[in-house]
């Protein structure tokens, strides 16, 4: 066991369950783990054993060989290797393939949305997580969270022990103890009735979560629910009430849409369900899935998201102003008239002042959508109140899109659930005698106002479960470590009724029971395990009619089928727009408060969204998508308000909103519109790990304490004035603008055109290639390597469909053991990604730009200037064209990132995998070398992945590996299907057709590089009208 | 002394040794530094080397324990102080060689009092050097990679990168300069083994004399020998900073990437030679009593050329700026303006008025003979050309083709002492070499005085004073007539000074 | 004047240039033969947990090799067989033999039997089995016979020299597709030649670039 695992290619043809056997392994490992620290030998191999004793911890240790023996024996090349040990299994699993990965089906969820995932386990251990392709809300792409979420598993803070008391006199005890604790005061609950009792759920998106917390509350029907989840999209739900349609859910279908209209909705950067998103939204954007016609954007926002940024046209207003700009799209539509019953509503709608360019665009906006009739479709953002939302599936009726780009669905999941004011407001009439934290962390994600951290103490018993010894644990008498997803049994229903298994990949690390099993436990006053509980709720559910055979198709597939999941969906419901008449006419079109206060535009980040992912440090290091900023979230203001106030990146304001305040960092941002600021919330958490926050150092502001109840998202009137003092901002890019000063040519590295030009001139895109140098004029001064493979390499990247979400970049990092470096050495420009995504802001007025994304990478050169460079030829050619890295050849002399114009060479200047938790090295990809400090590394087009494909090409006695046999980390998790590899010397590969669109082009062409990786302009497509 | 005369009388000439200076006298005044008794100053100046010198040895233990992140440096800059010392350093070391082989090629005599010093300093400039292109890589214990040594890896270095290239260019240099430097001592050696009064002076002196007697085969042989070495050396001097100069050129990095850095380098690198022997000569001459070897006319020499090498440098400053313009290679374009008015503008234009306009001043000849002033100058320079090593490797570096990438590179305190301490590793040398060592080469610079040439007659210096003193000189005291006489003797005398001036006048 | 140095002084310059091309050639040819893998890593042969004959399983009995190391053909590496594999036989055969306790041990406890690598790679470079069987690469090949050693020994350096001494030139080291757990097959007896063998359907194309061995 101790050497490498190899990880298969083209996932979507592995199995993922083996056998009978091999399952029978796994629900073992779990019964045992669930019954006690003295269980969970026999089943995983790598983890569970690796807290008992020093064989598997040495075994283990053998697993990670990469980290920790290369880091100190390997790459400095010592002559005497270590005695090593090899530790068979006492009875291998029967299909288990040392040195093969293992992939199982399973679910994540965010929010309310859902995603299938298939996760790869090398060895028992997770390692990679990958979309399931099988699944119509991943469609084989994970987003950004998803991807991260392993290693969170791994997490060294996550809770590891129950424990008693609040505060520091809080001590760790046993499972026993804490159960026995558990169990009395949940006796007593049940006794009363439940009376006194308060339930504290997150949004709940599971059948048999749902189920057993029915149970609980027949139990104690006394007891009251309430619902803590920061991110939820309580308007959207309301707006749907609004409309008639109560306890229903819109679910908009991108690909059903040709002229889409996003009011302050960050579609493809923070919403959960991006990757479903981005899939719709390419598929009629690329031009090699839509070459006749593309889709328009329209999105009007505050503040710059990556949605704004891939928009054909973005309005930069207020977020309060968001919904006067609907009024008008909605005034010019209902007028050439409106559906049945919805005459009132254009009345009721108003004339809303508002200045240019707001007019021009509702217009044009409005003309185009009616233009594209039933494929036209407006998106009411979550931050917008309800009768905005409504507004918005009245628009989508009258078109006629609901039903095709806007369907309608039953959420059956969400159970009736006060909100935390309710919870406060109970506890100040001093009615709570018990409070239980089902997974959530309102002491952190209440509205400070709320000030829940003291009025808990008028609680006397107050249980909370959850990962991590957060906030709310920390004030809780009682605390139980709960399990990460991909240790717990469990299943997810998305909102349109997709319903999938959730199954562990490894037994319970610390010997924790599932969220599930506590709620369980809490019902029925006994311990129920999670496999039990979720096979009995689905026996049940479908009538008895699920055997062995067809649970594991389930498990296989990671879909429970529709016939089993029950209820039908889709239907349009019968609308009633009189609440929207009402609404409307109650909240009469007011211009966006003027004058020298802000309005602060709160939002979920990015990366760490609602501050869950905290303590994640792949996503701390992930730049935000726009600013490019790690590690801290910052104040978005426009820099003329900026240098209004005097301020510069990082300087710091008091910020005060009603009665809070709070100092926070500013971050000069020109597309957040002028008089607004914006705040992202999940950030300033304190004391929850090591990552998460130092003090005065990284871990950013809490916005949560500035947000008041009554307007969670826009906060109108906010007072800021500048401190005096001074923050350090780590962005990963300093200088933002394709053109290197004012007064100087765009550097075509990011080339753009708009679809109509295109249509005219396809080829003017290869015309502007070597513009510096003639293409038979560019001479090399060595000759260049030999490609003598039958296939070559090579990547084309789509800039029209690239959104910028990050996905491919964290997704990188798991693949390919990418170190994080911390806030420090970003700010030394030392962060190590290999894949970055570069973010230009483009367009004549610089106070108010469009931006680009673009994906930078290695682009394997032809002719590579790294190469010829290197003293000791660390890196060369290999002859199926790639761009090799010999990381224990390496010297150091950084000569070749000197030398590479694309500046996508990474130096480890430091050992950053020195002390890595044990835990967090299970996480390391064993096909990969852990790098030592001094050596050069950059991306290596998954190299591991290739020569894997090429291998079994060669078993299989062929020796040439099908298009599509490989598939890079980037690629495989792309939303948005932006990135294409593949063999270029076969003109029918895929990635040859790509090449073969005269969009194609090389960044930096005039160097003779000759670069393998190849990119496709970025199209837009302009409204006429707006141009 | 005061010279009793202004011009050689053989040469007719200004005199390249003033005062009535017998061989003897020239030996005595060279060897006296090394044979005084009272060392307090120079311990202390040692002293301080020696520290600075320790601190470079922390400075590089922290790096090999700690990484190479304890610099400054970062992606895009990676290359940082340690490549612009490395630069500075050879540069350095290029006065020493051509003063000693180009120069006396070209039979130019006044080189003689200077070129010892100028080679023992290049000698310690290149050592200097030589550290950092070992240090400044990431994993120092596998540098040896770089040569081509038979491995069980069967892996050979890449013999395309200017890197490997400087290696063998420098190692090269080193080599041959030391061989040219070691060969000019071994006569002065063997002088000071005859003069040596303890036992352990005797032998050291003794075993790197080699057996030198002075005897006309010896002298036979070493003039060859150094003649050979001569034209060994003169095309290193070239080649070197050509090929240091490759290490950018060669790339593709806007600034670097230009045809005129070999020549540029190369002027630059005499220039700031010739600035560093002035720096260290116009103290030592004046501590070590050797103005009458070491004249003005020697310092004003030297004036001249770096007043042209450093013309040469700031025509190659302008002629960067067209070709940037010419080539219409937009990111040429705006590597050079960002160059003099971006985030290091304070830099170049350091660079620009300590490399281009303080060397102007040499224009006149009253700043020229100025040892102060050329104090002044010759620091100036010094420091302008540290920051035209910083400007070429930095400002290119920091703002290159993407505009995503680009940084601003600060340096640490460890860039700093690790600077600090080269210099400590060359004042060390240069002390032992001040102590244990003739500053001047003794025997070359007999050979320039007028009783070393065969027309010499003696006392016909004061005959030539008068032909220039104009009629009446006849009329001269008695005392002038003795005074003559008297160093006339004085030159025969030396028959009877030591072994190795024996051979001297018959060689 | 006085002589400083006695007169066999005189020699000293003849010794050196006589002595120092010696002792360089020397250096040169120790540092050749004690640091070279053939030197260090050659003939190391660890004792084992369990006294485990190879000689006797694999040659006496004639056992084959994917008997117990069964993923050669489908993984990258021959795993060591799991305890279970042992107890097939040895639940019946010598079940009281006291040298077999840790087997028994372990398959009673669960716990791995601690065997000791012998052929050991560094951590960087990536081997995989499947691909050299699939190639006709025999396991005596890099293994020598194993069929002989009551103790397995490491017979080849594993140096990157001669891996790609093979690699540049495979076809010397190659047999039939079906050879290749023969012990006995003789390549220099054999005249085997891979490029007329039709039982091969594609081209050798052993790497010798960097990426074909480190990731």
């Amino acid at each position: 066991m101790t050497d490498t695992s190899k990880t298969p290619v083209g996932k979507a043809n592995t199995g993922y369950w083996r056998s009978i056997k091999d399952y029978a392994q796994q629900a073992a490992g779990r019964d045992a783990a669930s019954a006690g620290p003295d269980a969970g030998r026999e089943f995983p191999e790598g983890a569970a054993e690796l807290a008992l004793d020093g064989v598997s911890r040495r075994k283990f240790l053998g697993l990670m060989g990469a980290s920790t023996a290369l880091a100190g024996a390997g790459l400095s090349g010592c002559i005497r290797k270590p005695r090593e040990l090899v530790m068979p299994f006492a009875q291998r699993p029967e299909d288990l393939v040392p040195g093969r990965p293992m992939f199982y089906a399973t679910a994540f969820q965010l929010g309310t949305s859902v995603q299938g995932l298939v996760v790869e386990a090398s060895d028992g251990r997770p390692t990679k997580i990958e979309g399931n392709p099988q699944h119509p809300h991943s469609l084989g792409a994970a987003s950004v969270f998803a991807q991260a979420s392993v290693l969170d598993l791994y997490d060294p803070d996550r809770s590891q022990a129950p424990r008693q008391g609040a505060g520091d006199d809080a001590k760790t005890i046993t499972w026993d103890e804490a159960y026995a604790a558990f169990d009395q005061v949940l006796a007593r609950a049940r006794a009363a009735g439940g009376a006194g009792v308060a339930v504290v759920i997150d949004t709940v998106m599971s059948p048999s979560y749902r189920a057993t917390l029915d149970l609980l509350e027949q139990g104690m029907p006394n007891a009251r629910l309430y619902h803590s989840d920061p991110a939820f999209p309580a308007a959207r739900v309301a707006g749907a009430a609004m409309a008639g349609a109560a306890g229903r859910q819109a679910l908009y279908r991108l690909e059903n849409a040709d002229t889409i209209l996003v009011l302050d909705a960050d579609l493809f950067g923070r919403d959960g369900d991006l990757v479903r998103y981005g899939k719709g939204f390419a598929r009629g954007r690329k031009i090699d899935l839509s070459p006749d016609k593309m889709n328009r954007l329209y999105v009007a926002e505050p503040t710059f998201t990556a949605t704004g940024a891939k928009a054909d046209h973005r309005l930069r207003v207020a977020g309060s102003d968001v919904g006067n700009v609907a009024r008008l799209v909605a005034a010019e539509l209902l007028g050439g008239g409106a559906p049945a019953g919805a005459q009132g509503v254009a009345g009721a709608l108003g004339t809303p002042t508002v200045a240019e360019p707001a007019l021009a665009f509702a217009r044009a906006v409005a003309k185009d959508l009616r233009a594209a009739g039933t494929r036209g479709l407006v998106v009411a953002g979550d931050r917008q109140p309800a009768w905005v939302h409504a507004l918005a599936h009245l628009m989508n009726q009258s078109l006629g899109s609901t039903g095709t780009a806007e369907t309608w669905h039953s959420v059956t999941t969400l159970p009736e659930a006060e909100d935390l004011a309710a919870l406060a407001q109970a506890i100040d009439t001093g009615s709570v005698q018990t409070v239980v934290f089902l997974g959530t962390n309102p002491v952190y994600t209440a509205p400070g106002e709320l000030d829940l951290a003291t009025k808990l103490g008028k609680v006397p018993d107050r249980i909370h479960a959850g990962l991590y010894v957060d906030e709310t644990a920390r004030l809780s008498t009682l605390h139980l470590p709960v399990s990460h997803y991909l240790e717990s049994w469990g299943d997810l229903r998305t909102v349109d009724g997709i319903t999938s298994i959730v199954q562990p990949l490894i037994a319970p690390l610390y010997f924790t029971p599932s969220l599930l099993e506590v709620a369980a436990r809490a019902a029925a006053g006994r311990a129920i395990n999670g496999y039990d509980l979720v096979r009995e709720y689905w026996t049940r559910r479908s009538g008895g009619a699920v055997n062995d055979k067809a649970w594991r198709r389930w498990l296989h597939s990671g879909i429970v089928p529709a016939d089993a999941a029950g209820e039908a969906q889709g239907q349009p419901p019968a609308f009633n727009w009189s609440g929207l008449q009402t609404a409307l006419a109650a909240a009469p079109p007011t211009p966006s408060a003027a004058g020298d206060t802000f309005e602060l535009n709160l939002y979920v980040d990015p990366t760490v969204f609602d501050g869950r992912f905290a303590n994640n440090a792949w996503l701390q290091e992930t730049p935000d998508p726009m600013t490019k900023l790690t590690w801290d979230n910052a104040l978005h203001m426009h820099p003329t308000d900026a240098s209004r106030l005097g301020l510069g990146l990082g300087g710091m304001v008091s910020l005060t909103a009603g009665q809070r305040s709070l100092d926070v960092a500013v971050f000069p941002d020109p597309g957040q519109a002028p008089g607004t600021v914006a705040l992202n919330l999940g950030y300033g958490r304190k004391n929850v790990g090591a990552v998460a926050s130092k003090d005065g150092e990284w871990g950013g502001f809490d916005a949560y304490s500035v947000r008041p109840v009554a307007a969670p998202w826009i906060v109108p009137g906010v007072a800021i004035k500048a401190t005096g003092a001074e923050y350090k901002l780590a962005s990963t890019q300093d200088y933002g603008r394709l053109e290197p000063a004012p007064g100087w040519e765009t550097r075509p590295i990011v080339r753009e055109l708009t679809a109509a030009s295109y249509k005219e001139n396809p080829n003017q895109v290869d015309e502007a290639q070597f513009a510096i140098i003639k293409e038979d004029q560019l001479k090399s001064l060595w000759e260049e390597p030999p490609y003598t493979y039958p296939q070559q390499w090579g990547m084309s990247i789509d800039l029209t469909a690239c959104v910028g979400c990050n996905a491919c970049l964290v997704a990188c990092v798991a693949e390919n053991n990418i170190p994080v470096v911390g806030k420090d050495e970003v700010l030394n420009g030392r962060e190590m990604h290999w894949l970055r995504i570069d973010r230009y802001y483009t367009g004549q007025d610089w106070d108010n730009p469009q931006a680009v994304t673009q994906p930078m990478l290695c682009q394997h050169c032809e002719n590579a200037p790294c190469e010829s460079v290197c003293p000791v030829a660390a890196t060369a050619h290999s002859p199926d064209g790639l761009n090799d890295m010999a990381y224990n050849r390496c010297i150091g002399t950084r000569y070749c990132s000197n030398n590479c114009p694309y500046k996508v060479r990474r130096f480890n200047f430091f050992n950053y995998n020195l002390d890595l938790p044990v835990t967090v090295q299970m996480q390391k990809n064993p096909n990969v070398t852990v790098r030592f400090r001094g050596v050069m590394e950059k991306c290596t087009y998954c190299v591991q992945r290739i020569q894997e494909a090429k291998i079994q090409a060669k078993v299989a006695g062929t020796g040439i590996v099908p298009d599509g046999g490989i598939v890079t980390a980037c690629q495989q998790t792309c939303p948005t299907d932006a990135i294409v590899f593949g063999d270029v010397a076969d003109p029918n590969s895929r990635v040859s057709k790509f090449k073969a669109i005269p969009l194609d082009y090389a960044v930096l062409v005039d160097l003779n590089t000759q670069p393998r990786t190849s990119y496709l302009a970025q199209l837009r497509n302009p409204n006429p009208d707006l141009v | 002394m005061a010279a009793n005369y202004e011009i050689d009388p053989v040469s007719g000439r200004a005199p390249l040794v003033l005062g009535e200076g017998s061989f003897s006298d020239v030996t005595n005044a060279v060897a006296a530094p090394m044979e005084r008794t009272d060392w307090r100053k120079w311990w202390m100046a040692f002293m301080v080397s020696l520290g600075m010198l320790g601190i470079l040895g922390v400075a590089v233990g922290y790096l090999i324990w700690e990484g190479t992140g304890i610099w400054g440096l970062n992606v895009p800059v990676a290359w940082g102080w340690a490549i612009v010392n490395f630069v500075f350093w050879v540069g350095i070391g290029h006065a020493g060689t051509l003063i000693s082989a180009i120069l006396f090629l070209l039979r130019q005599k006044w080189r003689t009092s200077i070129n010892r010093f100028a080679e023992a300093m290049t000698i310690f400039a290149v050592l200097a050097a030589a550290i950092f292109p070992g240090i400044h890589v990431g994993r120092i214990w596998v540098a040896y990679y770089m040569f081509p040594l038979p491995n069980q890896m069967d892996v050979w270095p890449n013999f395309r990168s200017p890197l490997l290239w400087d290696v063998f260019a420098v190692s090269t240099y080193f080599t041959v300069s030391l061989l040219f430097w070691y060969v000019g001592l071994i006569p002065d050696l063997a002088t000071m083994r005859d003069r040596s009064v303890t036992k352990l002076r005797k032998m050291v002196y003794g075993i790197f004399a080699l057996g030198w007697r002075g005897s006309t085969r010896h002298w036979l042989h070493y003039e060859t020998a150094y003649l050979i070495l001569a034209a060994l050396a003169t095309p290193l001097v070239l080649s070197v900073h050509t090929i240091v100069s490759f290490d950018f050129a060669v790339s593709n990095v806007p600034g670097w990437h230009t045809t005129i850095f070999p020549p540029y380098f190369v002027a630059g690198a005499i220039f700031s030679g010739f600035a560093m022997v002035l720096t260290l000569m116009i103290p030592a001459r004046k501590i070590f009593d050797l103005e009458h070897l070491v004249t003005i006319k020697h310092l004003e020499n030297m004036a001249k050329v770096i007043l042209l090498t450093g013309s040469m440098v700031g025509y190659a400053y302008a002629m960067e700026f067209f070709i940037a313009w010419y080539s219409g290679n937009p990111y040429e374009g705006f590597a050079f303006v960002n160059r003099a008015f971006g985030d290091y503008a304070w830099a170049y234009w350091i660079m620009v008025s300590c490399n281009v306009i303080s060397p102007q001043f040499f224009w006149f000849k009253k700043l020229r003979r100025s040892p102060m002033f050329l104090f002044i100058i010759s620091i100036f320079v010094n420091i302008g050309m540290w920051f035209e090593r910083f400007v070429i490797t930095v400002t290119s570096l920091h703002h290159d083709f993407l505009p995503s990438s680009w940084d601003y590179y600060t340096p640490t305190i460890w860039d700093v002492l690790t600077f600090v301490g080269s210099f400590g590793l060359f004042f060390t040398l240069f002390c032992l070499f001040v102590r244990f060592m003739p500053m001047v080469a003794i025997a070359e610079v007999k050979t320039v005085m007028p009783q070393a040439d065969p027309h010499y007659v003696p006392g016909m210096e004061k005959q030539v004073q008068g032909d220039v003193l104009g009629p009446g000189w006849m009329q001269r005291s008695e005392a002038d007539a003795v005074a003559a006489q008297a160093s006339v003797e004085a030159a025969r005398d030396t028959k009877t000074d030591t072994d190795s001036d024996e051979g001297k006048r018959h060689g | 004047m006085a002589a400083i140095f006695p007169r066999w002084t005189n020699k000293i310059p003849l010794a050196i240039g006589v002595g120092a091309p010696v002792l360089l050639s020397g250096l040169v040819g120790a540092i050749w033969y004690w640091f070279s893998p053939w030197y260090t890593d050659v003939g190391y042969r660890p004792t084992q947990p369990v006294p485990f004959s190879h000689k006797l399983h694999a040659g006496d009995l004639g056992l084959d090799c994917r008997y117990c190391h069964s993923t050669v053909e489908e993984s990258s590496y021959a795993a060591i067989p799991p305890t279970a594999t042992c107890m097939n036989c040895h639940s019946q055969v010598g079940t009281d033999r006291p040298s077999l306790a840790p087997i028994r041990e372990s398959y009673e406890t669960g716990a791995p039997v601690p065997w000791v690598k012998v052929h050991q790679l560094p951590e960087y470079a990536y081997f995989d089995h499947s691909v050299h069987l699939a190639a006709g690469v025999g396991c005596s090949t890099c293994h020598g016979r194993v069929d002989r050693m009551p103790v397995v020994t490491l017979e080849s350096p594993l140096s990157m020299q001669w891996c790609l001494d093979c690699h540049r030139d495979p076809t010397p080291n190659l047999r039939p597709l079906d050879q290749v757990t023969n012990m006995d097959w003789d390549p220099a007896t054999a005249g085997y030649d891979a490029t007329q063998d039709p039982a091969r359907t594609r081209e050798l194309s052993p790497p010798i670039h960097c990426s074909g061995c480190h990731r």
